[in-house]
């Protein structure tokens, strides 16, 4: 392990892998990464793995119809053999005219973005997707281009290729504590031993905290379980990604045909938690039969859970810190980490290397809740 | 073939129920496991895996998937465990079932 | 007299209480071994058939004509016959020498555990264990004629593989996880590419996401990891189970539907 690099980053899950492949693509190939596991076994490996671009604000909106074109190539950019996207959209219900109203001035802002999204009526979303009941459906939203990936392989792809790019991806390695010298984080420390440093950056996920902990800073952050469910696999049967936020729940059938459904709940204790509980699946079971009552049917063979880093306004932190001076922060995805991955990796590392970011990001940095500058994003789960 | 003589297990007075093999009318003790009246019949290959291999019993105590059949319109039933009944339609599964 | 050939130490006293000359005696903690003391025991051979793990046998060289009885339990079908000259087999199932049954019985006190009873030759005694009924007398005659008559198609390739050389040598493609169809050369060439912990294996190959969760393939995908590693088995932790425990449809978990009181497992640490 290198004793000394250019950049660090702590956290080797979607965000990090990302970070570092788009590092050591713009040219900065001293990278390391530190993962206290293997990428992907912290929350990114846990998540239900949607991409959508329909967002409620013009940033996510932007940063995410631009990830769905990275994802789109990723396979061949990075040299992967499948990532398991499918392209088969989201249905976003509605069930009730004060929430169509907001979805329709947010497919009016995707659509000046270029996104495809249309609103559609009961009858049409019944038509998108056969088997969905909700009698209490007022409406929809819908876009073909949204969709789902496999989240250990998407981590892979960007961890190979920043790996072929000379980066050092880590694994079984925690970061335990920083050494600072005049408002800099100069030194790692590390389970395998000390790593001088010039910048670093954390993406410890639902660890963000206790890693700006680490540098003496304090994040607006906590972390909090959402539970999960897999079925065995039938043939397919559910193209879109269907996703109520009035109940809290998303289901999607993957391509090898097995079903994940997932449901928050609004009574979930903040904390590290990543056990189950059988009121997850007694909830997940009245939402199904409301739902989509015919995958009752399906047979649940794994529960598991993972975790959010949710912020006050439920948007990232990205951009530096402040304080320390080198430390770079990509953390609080808030639920929605993943399909952001291409374009934060792509961003935060333009800014790290003082280019101009693709998309500007600064409205995301962590001074503004200081401010009071807060962005809130109508459309989250 | 069937076990009529055991030396630790007493049959009783069987009850036989009729049901459907792909078609075919076949007879088997009421409440055995599907698969155990398809092997009493002779029948061993219960279902073709998505890959096309050919899968009958393997665990034979309902923990794996290799006798996924479909009952009933039913996809991926483990016919190792479940219980015969009378008017049964069992039919093999080819590949991943059709949730209906 | 009794021989008991139990030797490991299980929750289990049956024999001592099926001795009705205090022979055995009651066991201070209910995992000892039992001890026969031979002054009282009087060949009966209750204990035999109620030994559990049919691990007693009685021994009786009283005959001074060069033969031992060895008194055995018996769960098979059929019951062997007196005078029957059957095949005595060692604790391997090896065989030993010829032998004739003086008796079978089988009455219900002894619940459905047969005592047979074989005469052998007396340097045999303490080797006999067991006994295997001539070709045709038994329901291994039955078991050939189903095979012949109804395998319709399926039937298992068994061939036999060089455990040390990988499982599949000569045979082709082994399949290791049967849910998910992945092969032993899978693996292998995974762990080439530098996926090396099962985790890693099955997030990669899908190992032991199908229905039955690593059940079947786990044991063996890690000891293809020990062999391509070097590692133990030991060392390398397998994937977390995690409920259900069965397959079990979405539905069904509406009944357990409770009130305010949220119970639930907790794994601390975001491990």
């Amino acid at each position: 392990m290198k004793r000394s690099v250019e950049v660090a980053i702590v956290g080797g899950g979607v965000i990090g892998c990302s970070i570092a492949y788009h590092l050591a693509n713009l040219g900065c190939r001293d990278v390391a990464v530190y993962e206290r596991g293997y990428p992907s076994c912290g929350s990114t490996g846990r998540c239900g793995a949607g991409v959508r671009a329909q967002w409620g604000t013009e940033m996510n909106c932007r940063l995410a119809h631009e990830s769905i074109k990275r994802f789109e190539r990723l396979e061949e950019d990075l040299d992967y053999p499948d990532i398991e996207f499918k392209q088969g959209g989201y249905l976003i219900l509605a069930f009730s005219p004060a929430q169509l109203r907001q979805f329709e001035r947010n497919v009016a802002l995707q659509n000046s973005l270029g996104i495809p999204s249309r609103v559609v009526g009961p009858d049409e979303a019944r038509d998108i997707v056969p088997h969905l009941a909700a009698p209490d459906l007022v409406g929809a939203t819908f876009c073909g281009t949204d969709g789902h990936c496999n989240p250990f392989k998407v981590t892979d792809a960007y961890a190979r290729a920043a790996r072929r790019l000379g980066v050092e991806i880590n694994t079984y390695t925690s970061v335990t504590g920083f050494e600072q010298q005049g408002g800099r984080v100069v030194r790692l420390e590390t389970t395998a031993g000390p790593v001088e440093c010039g910048a670093v950056v954390n993406a410890a996920g639902p660890f963000s905290a206790q890693v700006a902990a680490m540098a003496g800073l304090e994040l607006p952050v906590f972390s909090q379980r959402h539970q999960v469910v897999v079925t065995e696999p039938v043939a397919p049967k559910q193209r879109p990604m269907v996703i109520s936020f009035a109940h809290g729940f998303y289901c999607q059938q993957t391509p090898h045909g097995s079903f994940i459904l997932g449901l928050g709940d609004p009574a979930e204790p903040r904390g590290l938690d990543i056990g189950h509980s059988w009121q997850f699946l007694a909830d997940l079971a009245e939402k199904v039969e409301h739902l989509l009552p015919s995958l009752g049917r399906l047979r649940a063979v794994r529960q598991w859970s993972g975790l959010y880093n949710v912020t006050p306004d439920a948007q990232p932190i990205l951009g530096p810190a402040g304080q320390p001076a080198n430390l770079w922060l990509a953390v609080g995805f808030s639920g929605h980490g993943f399909m952001l991955a291409p374009m934060v990796g792509l961003t935060i590392a333009q800014g790290i290397l003082g280019m101009e970011a693709e998309i500007p990001i600064d409205r995301l940095v962590l001074a503004r809740f200081a401010r009071g500058e807060l962005v809130p994003e109508p459309s989250v789960v | 073939m069937r076990i009529t003589e055991h030396p630790i297990l007493d049959f009783g007075n069987p009850r036989m129920v009729q049901f459907t093999f792909e078609g075919r009318c076949l007879e088997g003790v009421e409440g055995e496991p599907i698969a155990a009246a398809l092997h009493a019949a002779g029948i061993r290959l219960l279902r073709h895996s998505p890959g096309g291999r050919p899968r009958g019993l393997f665990c034979a105590i309902g923990n794996c998937s290799s006798c996924y059949m479909v009952v009933d319109g039913v996809p991926n039933v483990r016919t190792c465990v479940e219980p015969l009944r009378q008017g049964m339609v069992v039919c093999r599964q080819h590949g991943h079932g059709d949730l209906p | 007299m009794a021989i008991v050939e139990c030797f490991e130490r299980i929750p289990c006293d049956p024999c001592a209480a099926a001795c009705k000359q205090g022979a055995i005696r009651p066991f201070a903690d209910i995992c000892d071994l039992p001890r026969i003391d031979h002054e009282l025991c009087n060949g009966c051979a209750l204990c035999v058939v109620r030994c559990p793990g049919l691990a007693i046998f009685v021994v009786d060289a009283s005959a001074g004509d060069g033969s031992a009885v060895v008194k055995m339990p018996y769960e098979h079908t059929p019951l062997p016959r007196a005078g029957q000259t059957v095949r005595a087999t060692d604790r391997s199932g090896r065989d030993v020498c010829a032998g004739t049954v003086t008796r079978a019985q089988r009455p219900s006190a002894f619940d459905h555990t047969a005592l047979v009873s074989i005469r052998v030759p007396v340097e045999h005694a303490m080797d006999v264990r067991g006994l295997l009924l001539p070709p045709g007398a038994g329901l291994g005659a039955g078991a050939k004629e189903g095979a012949q008559e109804g395998a319709e198609g399926g039937a298992g390739a068994g061939g036999k593989a060089d455990a040390r050389a990988g499982l599949g040598a000569g045979v082709g493609p082994v399949v290791v996880c049967r849910c998910e169809e992945i092969t032993e050369d899978d693996i292998v060439a995974a762990y080439e590419a530098g996926y090396r912990t099962p985790e890693e294996i099955k997030r990669k190959l899908r190992c032991g996401m199908g229905p039955c969760q690593g059940r079947t393939c786990m044991p063996v995908v890690l000891s293809i990891l020990s062999r391509l590693s070097g590692r133990p088995v030991g060392d390398m932790a397998p994937p977390t189970g995690r409920p259900p425990l069965k397959p079990t449809p979405l539905a069904s978990f509406a009944a357990l539907k409770y009130g305010p009181a949220r119970p639930s497992s907790v794994e601390e640490d975001g491990r």
